[in-house]
Formats: structure tokens, sequence, C-alpha cells
């Protein structure tokens, strides 16, 4: 019998020792750190300390030769050849490390390391009383995972037989570039738990309970909040895009379990404040520290099990459910028993005075926020419940959810509107007149203005139970102008304090209001995100969906005429080719069939006619990976428009016959999700901005002349930013267009990327410098698959190729020479026709460099220059009307436009 | 123990146990079932009047039928496991591995067979006499064979427990 010898990979090897190192350093660190703490031994702390250190180095190693293996094709290790194959770009194959269980399992400790070694640096010496118990906690967090990975889940497992010649590929849906972000910020987010954990467990072991451990921890749960949501949108515009159905958010088990620990982490963000300011909810804040470490593990448990069935879970197994189940239960039992043990040092200094309170307001957004973890916790499990009760396995759908959801999330959006008017302690009737009547009026101006002009916001859903239908759209409308007018109103009558104080001008009032309160007005920036995130999940009520087979495409109608570029000029009445959809026309045009060596692709090319008008061309298309799945990817098409998405999926074809199924999708105000999340990551990077930077920006107070000016380009840096980001998504839309057009093949393959290829060295330059004008991102036309490019390829062949009245060539591409200035007059030529030097890849002019660099390093100056104009421009005016002027963070400082502020209140 | 907190302890156990009895009332109503095919059959099907369910089965081999009307694709096929058979009705777009033999969990009401009739006749097929209940479905899910670790928790569809949602 010829048995093929088991291969040898070094790489493997040192990756198995490297774990296995990490795995005896880990545990002395559990050792050294508990025993330091309670025998306060300084060198076992400092031991544990280096321990912790010794591990993400060592983890740090594993990750780094794991990413090599993929990169240069080891597949003689399983898990690369499970995930990866040579034909796969270099970015998928890192993005590969974390596209299966036992690569995720490594990223999550890697990601565990790194997070703690800064942690553990920048707390050892302020916390050295518990940093023992500390580093404890994560060590045996970051020991438990790792044995998941050593015993059961080893990445760096070889095969038994020779290896193969090339791996199986990722799965085709991973292969998106919102996937290659997704996942690494939700582990991020459910990795950021773990050092609130381990700081509480820490203060509750040592004993050390005072308000000291909440600053500490505040930050890294403002971290684990802001990934969380980051994974969670990038998930959702994921979905969007890649699955086809319309939808960013179904309720699936895996993103329920993102969404669990936000919940939690988000209460926590607002009682901390009660805590830090009133003294009170220590217990409470530590039951949701521990809280909301334990839905990540559980969220983890839930995808990594199999216990719950989803779209995109990991798959079932029972020994890895057991290991968490007994982790999780080790977890509960620690946490309770410890703030059980000390219950009497948890004692809250004070009471609630009024429900008109700001701290009334906080407690109930807590605890709507845990009936809402809780119950998306029991809805997701209600299968594996009912199953476990009756045998029946028993699932509730998407609408269940929404049932519920709903009115929860209506009266948390209200309370980011009216928590902020409320004032600590008691609101006075007086202050609540005077702080509510502008933003009810806008609640109320809102209704009457929809209910006069938008008579469909009356449009009834049924909450809670499915008897009443309820305006709920309405109400949400009304809610968010309750929201952004509350929030507006803090924002003027904070700038308008700020400017009596500073004799600055509104902006820079504004500005230097944040940036010296930046938790504060940062968090109002979220609660606007927020809001405006309902106006864009409001639009829900409205969305529509059609199904429509076609028969036969436009190209076979005599009727229709189509244009160089290809595609439709007219539309014919009654064409069968054409279906009609809300204000929409669709007209199907033509099929296209392309394959290549990683996919045969399917593209229909539609376009959509606005009230008679040609609004674009889409290309919805079906990819069938030769590698993975027998079932194709769903590539959909999205016409982005102020108002509604129009949202285009090609659900079926024949191509023998031509027909098409399409199933569109109109998505009305889809867009205002993406931007009210963009606000609400602003806000969070607001809230975390450190100190020292500030102080760093005040650190040589000088008058600057940049001046308005200054203003001004910072505006246009925000507003950039902003708009980079928005960006994203009319990228996302335009570059899967643009791939579907001719199928997303290489240069290689067939269909117009392989037609009118350059037939001479002259035209491939020529080519490869001109970019293609059907709307992709700067692609060269010999790059782009599109038609249009493979037109303008035949133009500049032609071009090239051109002769005189006597035939003879026009250049003489023999000659050096004259392969130059057939370059140059073809390029000059398509200049002239296209109106200038952006249709070329690289502008002509030798300093052309010049402006971009310039413009950066300018954009730069700008923005330190003016940062600190902000911070010293308050601070000279209050100095020079003796107020305390020091650091805009001061406390004196700070307690005085508290004081002023708080008569806003 | 102070009277408040008593107070306290037991609205908020109150309000626990309201929260919970409502969330189970109200997920009554909203449940889905989950079926194969002779196991839906052997109850009595008049009482998932307006319930929705998913059924599993395989496409009985040259039962599909298929038909554009007025733009829109109708289709019937026959659902099958363990000998017993029901017929199932649904318009729209169909999964790319549908096909004959393929295992399917159609979503949908299970509805007299009599409203179907006029469906039935436009695609040219009789229901048989002894199918007193068709399913109407909204949606179709065929299983997807993959070698992917996400395909892994539909493996056992055949131990009629484990389903691919959405």
């Amino acid at each position: 019998m010829n048995e093929a010898a088991t291969p040898f990979s070094p790489i493997a090897l040192v990756g198995s020792i490297s774990l296995l190192a990490a795995y005896v350093v880990g545990a002395w660190a559990i050792a050294s750190g508990i025993a330091g703490n309670a025998r306060k031994s300084r060198r076992l702390v400092t031991s544990s300390v280096y321990g912790l250190y010794g591990f993400t180095a060592l983890i740090g190693l594993a990750s780094a030769l794991l990413i090599y293996a993929f990169v240069t094709h080891d597949f003689s290790i399983k898990y690369v050849a499970h995930t990866s194959d040579v034909s796969m770009s270099t970015w998928y194959k890192v993005t590969a490390f974390w596209g299966a269980l036992d690569g995720s399992l490594l990223f999550w400790v890697l990601v565990l390391g790194l997070f703690s070694t800064v942690a553990i640096v920048l707390n050892a010496k302020r916390h050295r009383d518990m940093i023992g118990y500390v580093v404890a906690t994560i060590m045996v967090v970051q020991v438990f995972f790792l044995s998941l990975l050593i015993f059961t889940k080893n990445p760096f497992a070889v095969s038994l037989t020779a290896a193969p010649a090339d791996g199986q590929g990722l799965n085709p849906l991973l292969q998106n570039y919102w996937m290659v972000i997704h996942p690494p910020s939700l582990y991020i987010g459910f990795v950021a738990a773990t050092i609130p954990f381990a700081f509480g467990i820490g203060a509750l072991a040592s004993g050390r309970l005072d308000d000291m451990w909440i600053g500490s921890v505040r930050v890294w749960m403002l971290i684990c909040f802001g990934f969380l949501s980051l994974g969670l949108i990038l998930g959702g515009r994921w979905a969007y895009e890649e699955l086809g159905w319309g939808g960013y958010w179904a309720w699936d088990p895996v993103e329920n379990a993102g969404m669990m620990p936000w919940f939690t982490a988000t209460a926590f963000l607002h009682s901390a404040i009660i805590q830090e300011q009133r003294g009170m909810m220590k217990r409470w804040n530590l039951v949701l520290v521990c809280a909301t470490f334990f839905l990540t593990i559980f969220g983890t448990f839930m995808t990594r099990s199999g216990v719950v069935q989803s779209v995109h879970a990991f798959g079932e197994d029972n020994v890895l459910a057991l290991q968490f189940i007994v982790f999780m239960a080790a977890i509960g039992i620690v946490s309770i028993g410890l703030i059980v043990f000390r219950s009497n040092k948890l004692a809250t200094k004070s009471e609630f005075e009024s429900f008109y309170s700001r701290e009334f307001a906080f407690l109930l957004n807590n605890w709507i926020l845990l009936a809402c973890a809780f119950f998306v916790l029991f809805a997701t499990m209600f299968p594996t419940i009912s199953e476990a009760l009756d045998g029946t396995r028993v699932s509730v759908g998407i609408e269940f959810f929404n049932r519920w959801m709903t009115p929860l999330a209506l009266i948390l959006v209200f309370l980011c509107g009216a928590a902020p008017l409320l004032a600590w302690r008691r609101t006075t009737r007086e202050r609540l007149w005077q702080q509510f009547a502008i933003p009810v009026g806008a609640m109320a101006l809102t209704i009457v203005v929809l209910l006069i002009f938008f008579p469909q916001t009356k449009h009834g859903s049924y909450i809670f139970v499915q008897r009443f239908p309820l305006p709920v759209s309405l109400v949400n409308f009304s809610i968010c102008a309750f929201v952004i007018a509350s929030i507006s109103q803090e924002f003027v009558r904070g700038m308008l304090v700020r400017r009596r104080q500073t004799g600055s001008d509104p902006f820079t009032s504004l500005v230097g209001l944040v940036i010296s309160k930046r938790r504060k007005y940062g968090g109002y920036v979220v609660h606007l995100g927020v809001a405006v995130m309902f106006i864009g999940f409001g639009g829900k009520a409205y969305d529509r969906m059609v199904d429509r087979t076609i028969e036969r495409p436009a190209i076979s109608d005599a009727r229709v005429t189509f244009g160089t570029d290809g595609t439709a000029t007219n539309l014919p009445p009654n064409t069968p080719s054409a279906f009609g959809f809300g204000a929409y026309t669709f007209m199907y045009e033509r099929i296209i069939h392309t394959s290549d060596d990683h996919k045969d692709s399917v593209t229909a090319q539609v376009s959509i006619w606005h009230e008679g008008e040609n609004i674009g061309t889409v290309y919805p298309a079906k990819w069938d990976y030769h590698k993975g799945s027998d079932e194709a990817t769903t590539e959909v098409a999205i016409r982005v428009r102020m108002n509604e998405d129009v949202y285009v999926v090609l659900t079926g074809y024949d191509l023998d016959s031509q027909m098409a199924n399409f199933r569109v999708f109109i998505n009305p105000l889809i867009s205002w999700v993406w931007i009210g999340f963009l606000m609400l990551a602003f806000g969070t990077l607001i809230c975390l901005i450190p100190q020292s930077v500030v102080d760093r920006m005040s650190s040589r107070p000088r008058a600057t002349r940049i001046g308005r000016a200054a203003d001004i380009g910072i505006l246009i840096v925000v507003i950039g930013g902003l708009l980079a980001g928005l960006a994203t998504q009319a990228h996302a839309q335009g570059a899967g267009e643009h791939i579907t057009a001719g199928g997303g093949m290489g240069n290689d393959g067939v269909g117009y990327a392989a037609m009118n290829r350059p037939d001479s060295t002259t035209s491939e330059r020529a080519t490869k410098e001109i970019l293609c004008v059907c709307g992709c991102p700067r692609e060269s036309i010999f790059d782009c698959k599109c038609k249009t490019a493979s037109d303008l390829r035949a133009q500049v062949m032609a071009f090239i190729n051109q002769t005189d009245a006597d035939g003879k060539p026009k250049f003489d591409l023999k000659t050096e020479t004259g392969r130059t200035q057939a370059y140059d007059a073809v390029l000059s030529d398509f200049v002239s026709q296209y109106g200038g030097e952006q249709v070329l890849a690289t502008p002509r002019s030798k300093f052309s460099w010049l402006f971009p660099s310039l413009g950066v390093l300018g954009g730069l100056g700008l923005l330190f220059a003016v940062g600190r104009r902000w911070v010293h421009r308050g601070q000279e005016t209050v100095a020079a009307s003796a107020i305390a002027a020091k650091a805009p963070e001061n406390d004196d400082y700070a307690d005085k436009l508290d004081d002023e502020l708080a008569k806003t209140d | 123990m102070q009277n408040s907190t008593i107070a306290k302890l037991a609205l908020s156990a109150a309000v626990l146990v309201a929260g919970v009895a409502f969330f189970a009332k109200s997920a009554q109503t909203s449940t889905q079932h989950y079926y194969k095919v002779e196991k839906l059959l052997a109850t009595d099907l008049s009482q998932w009047k307006d319930t929705q369910l998913k059924v599993h089965g395989k496409v009985v081999a040259g039962s599909i039928k298929e038909k554009v009307v007025a733009q829109e694709t109708m289709r019937t096929f026959v659902l099958e496991n363990e000998g017993k058979k029901i017929r199932v009705f649904s318009k729209g777009p169909k999964p790319d591995t549908f096909k004959d033999q393929s295992e399917v969990v159609a979503t949908g009401l299970v509805v007299p067979s009599a409203q179907m009739v006029a469906m039935a006749e436009s695609l040219g097929v009789n229901i048989d006499s002894d199918m007193a209940y068709v399913v109407d479905s909204s949606e179709l899910m065929a299983k997807c064979p993959s070698k992917y670790d996400g395909a892994n928790a539909n493996k056992d569809l055949d131990s009629g427990s484990a389903v691919k949602f959405k």
C-alpha cells in the first residue's frame, strides 16, 4: 500500500509551540497575579504583568505565522487549506485568518492580548493593589480560549496525508469588503468587554470599591460600545448588499449575539454617570459589567456551538458547547458570589429624590435596555427552549421581534432627548416647561406637517400584540423631531453660555464647548445619530417589494434603440421587456454570461426610468463560484436616491430563452440609517478623545492669525470625513455595478473584459493610462470589464493603427519615436474629447503630485492650528477676565460651566 | 427589611411576572412550527388555518409545473417524505438548488385545496382528490449542500430538527 507521508510544516510546528508556551505563561500569570495581590507581593504582581506581556507576544507570533501560512499557501496546514486557495487576493487571504472557527478563536485571543496589554500598561501603577487580580481575570479568559485552540481547534493542525495542491477557498459570501471589517469590529467589541469585567472582578476581589475603577473601565466600555455598534452596522450593510433580501436586519441569532452586550454596555455607560455624579448604583454597575461580559461569551457560545441555527453560525459542536457552558457557569458563580460577598461595601450613598430627575431618566433607560437584552435573549433561544420543553422546535419570526422591540426602542429614543433636558436630583415645574417647550413644539409640528403633507404616515403597525394597529411610524418621526430639537437646544444654549464667557464667535464657542466637555457633548452627538438612524428605521414601514418574470430582453425588441454605450435610449410603450413598480419603470435590456478561473457570472442589464427619463442602468447578477456551494451568490444592484433606494435582485434566469426573474425593493429613507450611524461613530470618537491630546494642543498658547480660515478648514475636514464615510456606500454601489457590468471577470475572461484587447505595446500602455468613463472608481480601460471600456479600447487601437490616404500607417510603431508619438497623440485625443485630464490615470504635469501633497499637508496644518485656536481662544479670554483659565477640563472651570449650563437646564 | 424595600421588591416581581406572561402570550400567536410532511399530515390540518408553517420534504420527480402569467412566475410541486405527500403552490423566485428530488422547506399557510383550484388550472394540474389541504407557500428554501462550516448547521435536516432560518 502506497501511503503518502505526513507533510512537515515548520510554520505549523513553531505555531503550535507558541500556543503551548503561551498556555504555560498564561497559567503562571494567573497564579502569580492572584497570589501577588493576596499576599501583597509586588514581585509576584510584577511577574504576572510581565507574564501577560509575554503571553501577548507569543500569541502575536502564532498569529503572524498563521497569516504567513495563508500568504505563502502552506496547504499542509488544514485550516489554511480549508479556508483559502491560491487564486484569492492577498487581502482575502489575510481575512481568512478569522474566516472560520479555529482562526477566529486565535484572533479573539490576539485582540484580547493587545487590548489587555494596553490596559495594563496604562493602569498598572494606578491600581497596584488590584492589578494582580485584573491580570489573573484576563488570563483566565485567555487560557480558556487558548485551551479550546490547543485541545480541539488547533489552527496549526496539519494534514495526515500529502498537502493538497490547492485549498478549498473562502466562503464566497465572506469575499466582500464589508466582511473584511465587520467580524473584526464585532470581535473587538466583544473583547473590549473583558477589560471592564477584569477591573470589576479586581475591584470586588481586592475590596477597592470606591469610584476609581469606574473611571478606568468607562473608556473600555465605550470602546466596546463603539466597536459593537460598528460591527452591527457593518453586518447590516453586508446583509443589505450581499444577501439580496432587501433588508439590513433580520434578528438573526448571530446579529442578536452582538446586540445583547450592546444593550448592557449602553446601560452601563449611562449608569456609570449616576455613580460618578451621585454615588449611586454601585452594585448595579458591577452587575452590568459582569452581564456585558457574560453576554459576549454567551453570544460566542450561541454562534460556535450550534445551539441555534443561523445563516452565519459556525456549525454544531457539542464538545465546544459543553466547554462554553462550564466556563459561563464559572463566570456566573464567581461574579454573583463576589458581588454578594462585597454587598456591604456596595451600599448606595444617596437616594432618588424625584421622578423628574436625570438620574431617574437614566434608571428608566437602564431598565428598558435590560428588558431589550432579555427579550432578545429569550426570543433568540425560543426554538431551543421550546425543543427542550416539548421536543418541538418552534421559532418566532422577524415580526415578533419588531412588535416588541419597536415600542421599547421608541421609549429609549424619547429618553435620548428627554434625559438631557432634566436636571440632576430634581427638575422644577418652571424648568420643565422652559426645557421641554421647544422640543415638544417641534414634535407637535412634525405630527401636523406629516399628517397634512404625508398622510401615508398614518399607516398602522402592530406593537406587542396583533390587535390594534397604531401609527407607529408617525410616532417614530415625531419622537425623532423631539430628540433633534432637544439636542440642538442643548448645543445652542451651551454655546451661548460659552460665548458669553469667552467672547468667541458662535462656531468657535460651539467647538470649544464640545472639546472641553467631550463626554457630555460627544454623548449628545451619539443621541442625535440615534435619532437620525430611527428616521431611517421609520422608512421600513413603507418599503415595497415586487417579483417579476420577464420572458424577453429589450435587445430582441426592434422598437428599442441602443446608444454607443450599449444602454437603451428609449422606452417604448407597452414593451414586454419592461415593468412598472412604484414611480419607476424597469426595462430588462440584455443578459450577459461570462466566466473566468473563479466563477461563472450571469448579469442582467436593467435600465431604470422615472417620469420618462432614464435615471441609470443597473447590473444585478448571480455569481457561481467554481469552488464552494452549489448555490450562486446574489450580487444586488442598488440605485441610491436621496429619498429611497431602488434595490434590484436577479432572482433567476434561463440562458437559453433569456428569461429573467427580478425582485425589486423600494426602500425609503434607508440612507439615514447609514448617515445616523456615522454621527453615532463621530460622537463616540469625541467621547474617546483623551485629555492628554487636548492638553498637548494647548501646551504652547499663542494667538493665531489663521483665524476664520482655519475654522473653515477644519469644517471642511470634518465634513470631508463625513462625506468620505458616505462615499463608502456610494462606492459600494458604484463598484457593484461596475463589476457586474462585465460579470466581474479578469482580463483573460470572456465577455466585454475579453473584447478588444490591446494589439500592441503602445495600445496596452495607452489603455492602462486612460480611465474608463462608465462610472467605475477610476479603473483604466485596460482593467475595466464593462462594455464602455471595451468600446474605448477599440477606439484607442483604431487611432493608433490609423492610416493615411495612401494606406500607410500614421504612426511607425516599429520605432521608439513612432510609438511615443502614437501614445502622446492618443492621450491628447482623449483629453480633448473628454474635456480634460481627468480621463487620465496620471495627469501629465510633472508637478501634479505637488498639489495633492500640499493639500494634505495644508489640511493637517490647519487641523492642528485651528484645534489650538479653539482651545486657547476660550482660555485667553477667560484669563483676561480673571476667571480661572487653565486647561479646558480644569475642574473649577468645568464646574462653573456646569453651573452656568445648569441655569439653562 | 424596610417596608419600602419590600414594596420595591414586590413591584419588581409583579412587573417581571406580568412581562413574562405577556411575552409568552404574545409569542403564542407568532410562532412558526416546523414539520416534516408525514408529521404534518398526521395532524388535523384544519387546525393550522392562518398559521405560518415550515413544511419539509423532497420534491417529487416530475411534479414541478411552472408558468409565467402576467410577468409573474407561478409554480406547483409535490413534497414527499416517508411516502406521504402534500402539494405546494408558490409564486415568485425559487432557490437555485430547487429541482426534482431536492430537499425543500416551504414556508406558508396550509389552506383548503378549493382555494387553489384556479391557480392549479392555470398551471394545468389537477389536485389529487385525497389532498384536502395544500400549502400556499410564500418562501421556498432548498437544502444547500456546502463544504462551509455555516452550512453544517443544516446538515442534519434528515433528523428533523435543524432548519436554516433566514
